[in-house]
């Protein structure tokens, strides 16, 4: 019987009950498409439901293995992916109006190979259009309506990847595959109280992708622990002709590590001190908790860099670019949200030199993030230092912790993107009405098991990962 | 930091308005500042002006002057000729790579 005790399980737990076929692949996919369908509506997390792929997948899958041929630990298990990836003949729509209609006739290579590994398609999710990059400014930024966090429905999911974040944290899917340029990975994982993972630039094949910053753009996993974003990193991650920023390096995670040597995590000075305080005494126990398997050491300068404007300019720059034929016919008029509706406008002013002047100082930047991540196993910091606000409250509206005040905090999250390095965030408590709160590892460009081992040896301290939203 | 000053001490040394005893060229810099936003709004007008709605333009000008922003504070990095950007060309597609 498919019981909730089973839907949040987890893919590992899941695959070791499909292995050991305890767990009808079928049984579960319509366990999964029935919540998808009931609750992912009202969360604003669903595109498209792929009913009829799902189920051809999934009996696929049970008589492969009852036929002795069993693919691995993803084989059978139900996931959704932002609707950034093509599907065979299923709706793309890059959760932009004008694309609403678009279909592709083949896979993304991430929804190729999770087919290779077994794994079920059950739904297209929601995501903010433009994939975030245009400055929206107001959860209301999807013709999918606004994400809700499962946590509290009145506040936003975060974005863009926004239906993944949801619909993995209310258990209308066992995993999903977000994209990230700016923090659109980690930010949702944050408020929706999931392990997200944003790659190395490079780790994962973009081929089949929404593109909005080809520099920065990166595709992760978003489970339900640290654990599972190792199972499923495996499967997704390798080189592919058909996006030259693939990287030959291997990635290879099977089990949890074992280790006895303890981690060298930094905490950043001016990373927590002005988050909302919530935020920032949840991130404080969380330090405690790792002191458990980790020396930390505290205050650690960070490069000082204005990477604000190297990723703002970017995005604007490559993100219109990117969109031009948007800009050129007027069609971004057909935005949800006014920041996009002009943004790509904006973004046409910037001139080619200082777009390559944000690019050299990229470098700069990259280099003195890259020399400190060299001394430690990782950075810890918060996610976000605030919760995610309600979804009819513009952001510049939100009363951020002494915004108008004094430095503003050190930039964790836009720093590794420019940086192009990897982070895991996971669930570390809860803050103001009910929003999870989490913490980040931002660890050296292709630490990825390291950060899932720390993350991982930190979930094993805590259990804010085993956590289930209200029913909804 | 490459030029010896932190990025934030620097932006807290940017008059916002003209100060006695500046330069004619200091006092200067925030009407040329102005002059190019405008011309850059009205770049836009010209070319996408069919497109806006009411309102739109006024965004649009707060938007210039952040990527304005942006681009000043980019600009007070100091940057030598072998700085190149963060990205290669290569010739040709080389799988070895």
């Amino acid at each position: 019987m498919i019981n909730e005790d089973v839907i949040f399980s987890g893919v590992r737990a899941l695959g070791e009950g499909i292995r050991a076929r305890k767990i009808s692949p079928v049984e579960l996919t319509e366990a999964y498409l029935t919540r998808l369908e009931t609750i992912g509506p009202k969360l604003n997390a669903v595109v498209t439901v792929t009913r009829d792929l799902a189920l051809a997948q999934a009996r696929a899958a049970e008589k492969e293995i009852a036929a002795g041929k069993y693919r691995g630990p993803l084989h059978g298990i139900p996931y959704g992916a932002k609707d950034a990836f093509s599907a065979k003949g299923i709706p793309t729509t890059w959760g932009t109006a004008p694309y609403r209609h678009q279909v592709f006739d083949y896979d993304a290579t991430i929804v190729r190979k999770l087919a290779e590994a077994g794994a079920v398609l059950i739904g297209k999710l929601a995501m903010v259009e433009l994939v975030g990059g245009l400055g929206y400014n107001s959860a209301d930024a999807s013709f999918t309506g606004p994400g809700r966090t499962p946590w509290n429905p009145a506040y936003f999911s975060g974005g863009s990847s926004s239906g993944p974040a949801a619909a993995t944290s209310a258990g209308l899917v066992a995993f999903s595959v977000g994209g990230e340029t700016g923090g659109s990975i980690v930010q949702p994982s944050s408020h929706c109280g999931v392990s997200g993972m944003r790659t190395t630039y490079g780790r994962v094949s973009r081929a089949g992708s929404v593109s909005l910053c080809w520099t920065l753009d990166k595709i992760g996993p978003m489970c339900r622990s640290a654990d599972d974003c190792g199972l499923v990193l495996n499967a997704i991650a390798g080189y592919d002709k058909l996006d030259p920023a693939t990287t030959r390096r291997r990635f290879a995670y099977a089990t949890r590590p074992g280790r006895s040597a303890r981690f060298k995590i930094a905490v950043i000075k001016g990373s927590y001190e002005r988050a909302q305080p919530e935020v920032r005494a949840n991130f404080e126990k969380a330090v405690d908790a790792c002191s458990a398997f980790a020396d930390v050491t505290r205050d650690v300068e960070f490069p000082d860099y204005p990477y604000g404007a190297i990723l703002g300019t970017i995005l604007y720059a490559e993100g219109t670019a990117a969109f031009r034929e948007l800009v050129e016919s007027g069609r971004m008029r057909e935005m949800q949200n006014q920041a996009d509706r002009i943004g790509g406008y904006i973004g046409m002013t910037i001139s080619a030199v200082d777009y390559l002047q944000a690019q050299r100082v990229r470098k700069l930047a990259r280099q003195a993030v890259d020399e400190l991540l060299s001394k430690y196993d990782a950075i810890a910091g918060p996610t976000t230092t605030a919760v995610s606000g309600p979804v009819d409250e513009p952001f510049n509206r939100r009363a951020q912790p002494a915004a108008n005040s004094g430095t503003p905090p050190v930039p964790l999250v836009p720093a590794g993107n420019i940086a192009g390095v990897p982070a895991i965030s996971v669930p570390n408590g809860f803050g103001q009405h009910n929003i999870p709160t989490g913490v980040q590892f931002i660890g050296a460009a292709w630490s990825e098991a390291k950060l899932i081992a720390i993350a991982d040896a930190y979930q094993q301290v805590t259990d804010w990962h085993k956590r289930r939203p209200p029913s909804l | 930091m490459r030029n010896g000053k932190t990025r934030r001490s620097f932006l807290r040394t940017l008059p916002l308005v003209p100060v006695a005893g500046a330069s004619a060229q200091q006092q200067q810099m925030p009407d040329q500042s102005l002059k190019l936003e405008g011309a850059l709004a009205e770049m836009v007008q010209l070319r996408y002006g069919s497109y806006l709605q009411a309102g739109d333009m006024e965004e649009i000008k707060r938007g210039i002057a952040r990527m304005e922003r942006n681009a000043a504070a980019l600009a007070m990095v100091k940057t030598t000729n072998g700085d190149a950007p963060d990205f290669l060309f290569h010739p040709a597609d080389t799988p070895e790579r």
